[in-house]
């Protein structure tokens, strides 16, 4: 009920509108009820008669009717159109701006394609409730009633005859339904598997053709082709049953009038005319019943669709711009954690995490797969807020502080490298699209990048991403780098930055990045050494909490994990 | 500065109707003709149950304008009769011609399939696994309709619309022609509505499709977006992408809600038509009220063949660029096939030897010039070298993953070009940098090697290459599901069960592209192990980033600027003053060695 009430909120603000169109449609269906009886005056009158004098007037009362009908079915149609139109309009950019806001959790949850989902076929099923939904509920209600009455007045046996039809088929509407739709899910289902076999297929062809997996891959592929065609045949063989007989059913509605007309023709109760006339109403009956499966249908899916979309509105912004958000007088870039405890669930993923990097350091955190180092840097920019503790930037707890200021003087180099479709020189000045072609240049510089660059067939202005040129994942990593140098920031994270360029290059990226470094505090996420050697402190994490802190000469001196570490890469990697 | 909305698809919506392909496409139904023609028949019986209903109809009318009762049953037992035939053939129809249709539809779905399968590398280097999926998906059900529907339908409709006016014609000809002056403005009205409408509605699409890419990219970087404040930016061009969709959806729209009334218009004309010149032929040559009827219930389904007709034609100009761009791949033939007469290669030894090879991947810029080696069976070579220089394209042409273009290829001193594929592939195994994970259990991502090996040997494998104790940590050990991207494992993970994936091929020649990426130093010192066990007893070519690797070949080989610049284990080449090998190891000695500064 509560969603119902939702729903009608949103095109509330047409409701003029909506009376407007609805009282075009009484016109209508008025119009379309009235031509029988003109067909029956015709037939009557002018023909059976002869009386000639009315032909003309009904022949263009009959145009007249049509031309009626045809002008208010054209205003209704582009009104409810307009209206769902900027209905969507509303929902869709609202939510897109909403989707924005919300936290990371809601991405960790939610994957991409079930929010494009939600975001294109449930609000399409929104679109045709307002633009057709609402019109044929009204318009079958109306005409059924509508043509009730006006046969009636025609003749009361006859159409209680076609009324004895109207439930069989409505039932057998309803039972085809019940029947096809899940035939339909299984079909839709069936070539998502085909889908992501064959893009998994085409996605992985290397492996398939280094194992020679080719007669392997054809055979999994004519099994889930096979089983799309075994269950589109299922839907066919319901179809076959069904469709036809419903038709046959409403066609039987014609000698049954027959048969009424006949009977009440001979005994002088009837004549020709209103038998013909009858005739134009039974279609105006028996439709209806036949839409009816399709209308609740109809209704009951926009409604799932509506909720499925209000939980995403639900989805509250865990992470709003404060009241009262404050703001250093100028950003230095000190960071200090006071005893921060984070759990994701109930998962504990940082416990009690207590450090401080003063401006201009550099601090490198250490650690397994899963050790929460991501967490830890991601705290800072505030797209989790921690259960205990706090951080504070600049004196300010992020949670007081202004957050999209804030998140400007970070400059994010994640794990994972995204470039959007865009020109490799749209994609470095991301954070601040004022940024001119001297500044994206001289940030290609510092992440090595300028140089893969100027080789592209189009240089800056070649489109990468996932609908431009592939790059490498060792070039995809130093634009991002690119990226965050680019914005210019005070505080610097490097989250596994450099993990897919060959040492060579990451050893170049270091030294131009040493200049960049200054005045920059910085973190760095690294399983290499020789990345984090130099950095001012050393974190290990281990399970969440820091289990060793220090710079690289006192970590070897304590001779705990670090020193392990440090060991083994050196035992793994340098002999000479 | 709006950030530029880049269009998704620019491909070709339609084509213009080519009869050659048309026909090569209509050969697919071939083997279901008499289903077809059967279908045919159903059909045409069908269509004259329907047209015969409306006739027995305006007969019993006439009978009981005389209130002639006698021919009544006949003519009402008539009506049910053929109502029911019709639904009967109707129901056998749909079931014949879906069964065909689909059928066919499968059958050139899996032969695009088996074609794509086929293909050599150079086919996949230039066409995205995107637009390959849109083909055997997307482009094939577009056909779906031409062929369960579209065509017999059209057939049906033509003979129908003879049928029709043969029949008002005898009923009487003179008002038959005077009617038929609306059909100019019916045909009007659906071809030219139609074109334009459809016209409208691509554009829509392709709108919708820009804003969909647009959604899908925007949601996959939200991360980025909100690290770099851009929302506000995004949520002003998302709101224009859809302020265009609305502007075009009711261009087209409009379009659609004038199809409708004018098409009511039209048929209403036509109604009075007959009225007027009806009621003065009824008054002159003895018109029957029966047969008036007749002709305005005839008259009104008129429209619906040619409206299916226009249907139709659109439906072919798009089937036919769907059509096209299937062709288009099934008539590149792969560039690396096996020769007629090509014999299985025996069971390698593993001699590998490149004799005078030059290759280029474009024919154009040179990638190897004039390489030659040799290399005993059990070798490991470690091939390293400047991005770019030809370091893959060395491994590729062994696999045969590419053919060279001149010079030769020799295992075990025959010819590659000379053995069947399958049975050298079958004898190697290749791992690429990035470890591809297929979505299924761990188990069946190892058996990928082979697939009849037993769980035994799986687990065997995995043992061999210390997999086994992660897997075993995971919630449902080998039968853990893991998906496409392997998103689940780790990177080195990922590595090490790629790895049992090749130890259970058990291959003579082994080819290992070493990933760059830096692994936490547990899982490091884990594929270290591996390699050791996974490198012995065959011959190994090594795309190599370790040190370690490296130091431990047997051979090492700098390939730069197309040419095997500098060859030998690493105390020669360590000594070669200048060389890039020392240039090398100088530099990662300076940036691994942690205390010297």
């Amino acid at each position: 009920m509560d969603t119902i009430k939702r729903i009608v909120g949103l095109i509330s603000p047409y409701k003029r509108k909506i009376i407007l169109g609805l009282m075009l449609q009484l016109v209508v269906i008025l119009t379309r009820l009235i031509t029988p009886y003109v067909t029956k005056t015709v037939v009557n009158d002018v023909i059976t008669q002869m009386n000639m004098d009315l032909l003309l007037p009904l022949c263009g009362a009959l145009l007249g009717l049509t031309l009626l009908r045809g002008i208010c079915t054209f205003i209704r149609a582009q009104s409810f159109e307009r209206i769902s139109q900027n209905a969507i309009w509303d929902l869709r950019t609202g939510l897109y701006a909403h989707l924005e806001e919300l936290p990371h959790q809601f991405y960790d949850k939610h994957r991409v394609g079930e929010i494009m989902s939600r975001m294109t076929g449930d609000i399409e099923g929104l679109r045709n409730l307002f633009a057709n939904g609402i019109v044929t509920v009204f318009d079958n209600a109306l005409l059924f009633f509508g043509a009730l009455i006006f046969m009636m007045t025609m003749s009361w046996q006859v159409t209680l005859m076609i009324l004895m039809m109207t439930p069989i088929i409505a039932a057998l509407a309803w039972v085809f339904r019940k029947k096809i739709r899940p035939a339909f899910r299984d079909i839709r289902e069936q070539n998502a598997v085909l889908n992501t076999r064959t893009q998994e297929n085409l996605a992985g062809i290397h492996v398939v053709k280094a194992f020679a997996q080719e007669a392997y891959e054809e055979e999994q592929f004519r099994k889930e082709n096979q089983e799309l065609f075994n269950l589109n045949m299922k839907a066919t063989w319901i179809w076959s049953n069904f469709v036809p007989f419903m038709d046959l059913l409403g066609a039987l509605c014609t000698p049954i009038t027959l048969v009424g007309g006949a009977l009440l023709i001979a005994n002088n109760q009837m004549d020709i005319g209103t038998l013909v006339g009858v005739t134009g109403y039974i279609w105006m009956l028996v439709n209806p019943m036949r839409q009816l499966s399709n209308i609740i249908n109809m209704l009951t899916q926009a409604v799932t669709s509506a909720e499925k979309l209000f939980y995403y509105v639900d989805f509250g912004a865990a992470i709003k711009e404060p009241e009262n958000a404050k703001q250093p007088a100028e950003y230095q870039g000190h960071v200090v954690f006071d005893h921060v405890n984070f759990s994701y669930g109930d998962h504990p993923v940082l416990k009690d995490i207590c450090l401080e990097a003063k401006p201009g350091e550099t601090i490198a955190v250490m650690g397994a797969t899963g050790s929460g180092k991501s967490t830890l840097v991601t705290l800072l920019g505030r797209f989790y807020d921690v259960q205990s503790g706090s951080i504070k930037i600049d004196g300010i707890d992020v949670k007081e502080h202004s957050l999209k200021p804030l998140r400007r003087q970070i400059g994010y180099v994640m794990q994972e490298t995204f470039l959007f479709s865009d020109t490799i020189a749209d994609n470095i000045r991301y954070g601040d699209p004022g940024a001119d072609m001297e500044r994206v240049k001289r940030s290609a510089k510092v992440a090595q990048a300028a140089e893969f660059i100027e080789h592209m067939p189009g240089s800056y202005e070649t489109v990468v991403g996932e609908r431009g040129l592939g790059l490498s994942g060792g070039q995809k990593q130093r634009t991002a780098i690119a990226r965050a140098v680019l914005i210019d920031p005070k505080i610097l994270v490097l989250d596994d930055s450099t993990s897919a360029v060959d040492m060579e290059t990451e050893y170049q990226i270091q030294q131009e990045l040493k200049e960049v470094l200054k005045n920059r505090t910085t973190f760095i996420i690294a399983h290499r050494i020789s990345s984090v050697k130099n950095a001012d402190q050393i974190l290990v994490l281990d399970n969440g909490a820091i289990v060793e802190r220090g710079n690289h000469k006192e970590l070897m001196a304590q001779g705990g994990i670090y020193y392990q570490m440090v060991m083994d890469q050196m035992a793994s990697a340098v002999k000479v | 500065m709006a950030r530029m909305i880049r269009q998704l698809d620019d491909e070709a919506l339609e084509k213009p109707f080519n009869k050659q392909q048309f026909f090569r496409l209509l050969a697919y139904m071939k083997p279901f003709k008499k289903q077809v023609i059967a279908s045919l028949v159903l059909m045409v019986v069908a269509m004259a149950c329907s047209l015969a209903s409306p006739y027995l109809m305006s007969r019993a009318i006439g009978e009981l304008e005389n209130k002639a009762l006698d021919a009544l049953p006949l003519l009402l037992g008539g009506m049910v009769l053929v109502a029911l035939i019709g639904a009967l053939c109707t129901r056998q129809r749909i079931r014949w011609m879906d069964h065909a249709g689909r059928k066919a539809l499968a059958t050139l779905r899996e032969d695009l399939f088996h074609h794509i399968q086929g293909m050599s590398f150079s086919f996949f280097d230039t066409r995205s696994a995107g637009k390959l999926l849109v083909r055997v998906i997307n482009d094939v059900n577009s056909l779906n309709d031409l062929f369960t529907n579209g065509i017999v339908n059209v057939l049906i409709e033509c003979i129908t619309m003879v049928m029709l006016l043969v029949i008002m014609l005898i009923v009487n000809w003179k008002l038959t022609l005077i009617a038929m002056c609306i059909i100019p403005l019916l045909m009007l009205i659906l071809f030219k509505l139609k074109r334009v409408m459809r016209l409208r509605w691509q554009k829509v699409r392709l709108k919708t499709s820009t804003m969909n890419g647009y959604l899908h990219e925007s949601l996959t970087g939200m991360r980025v977006t909100e690290a770099f404040v851009r929302e506000d930016e995004n949520a002003d061009t998302f709101r224009n992408v859809n302020s265009d969709i609305r502007t075009n959806w009711m261009k087209a729209v409009t379009i659609n809600h004038i199809f409708w009334p004018a098409l009511d218009m039209t048929g209403s004309i036509g109604t009075v038509l007959v009225y007027i010149f009806g009621v003065h032929f009824m008054q002159g040559s003895g018109l029957a009220l029966a047969d008036l009827l007749l002709l305005i219930w005839y008259l009104g389904r008129f429209w619906e063949p040619l409206n299916v007709l226009s249907n139709f034609y659109n439906s072919l100009l798009s089937a036919m660029a769907s059509m096209e761009r299937i062709f288009e791949i099934m008539d590149t033939p792969s560039d690396i096939q096996d020769q007629e007469g090509a014999k299985p290669i025996p069971p390698i030894q593993g001699n590998v030897t490149f004799d005078h090879v030059t290759f280029s991947y474009d024919n154009e810029k040179i990638i190897l010039k004039d390489v030659s080696f040799d290399i005993p069976a059990g070798q490991t070579i470690a091939l390293v070298g400047p991005t770019g220089a030809g370091k893959s394209t060395v491994v590729n042409l062994i696999s045969r993953f590419y053919d060279v273009n001149e010079g030769r290829v020799l295992i075990d001193g025959h010819d590659i070009r000379d053995i069947q594929l399958f049975s050298l592939r079958k004898q190697m195994s290749v791992m690429m940098q990035d470890s591809f994970i297929f979505s299924g259990t761990l188990m069946e991502n190892i058996r990928y090697g082979r697939l009849d090996a037993t769980d035994e040997e799986v687990i065997e494998a995995a043992k061999m290459v210390s997999a086994h104790d992660f897997i075993m940590k995971m919630p449902k050990g080998y039968q853990t599901e893991v998906n496409e991207r392997g998103s689940s494992l780790s990177q080195g993970q990922r590595q090490l069960i790629s790895f049992a994936r090749a130890l259970l091929n058990d291959p003579k020649i082994l080819i290992l592209d070493e990933a760059t990426s830096s692994i936490d130093t547990k899982t490091e010192m884990l594929i270290q192990k591996a390699l050791d066990v996974l490198l012995k007893g065959r011959t190994s070519f090594v795309i190599a980033h370790r040190l370690s690797t490296i130091r431990n070949a047997d051979c090492i080989m700098v390939v730069q600027d197309g040419k095997i610049a500098e060859r030998g284990n690493h105390e020669e080449l360590i000594k070669l003053p200048g060389g890039h090998y020392r240039g090398l190891c100088e530099a990662q000695y300076r940036f691994m060695a942690a205390d010297e500064e």
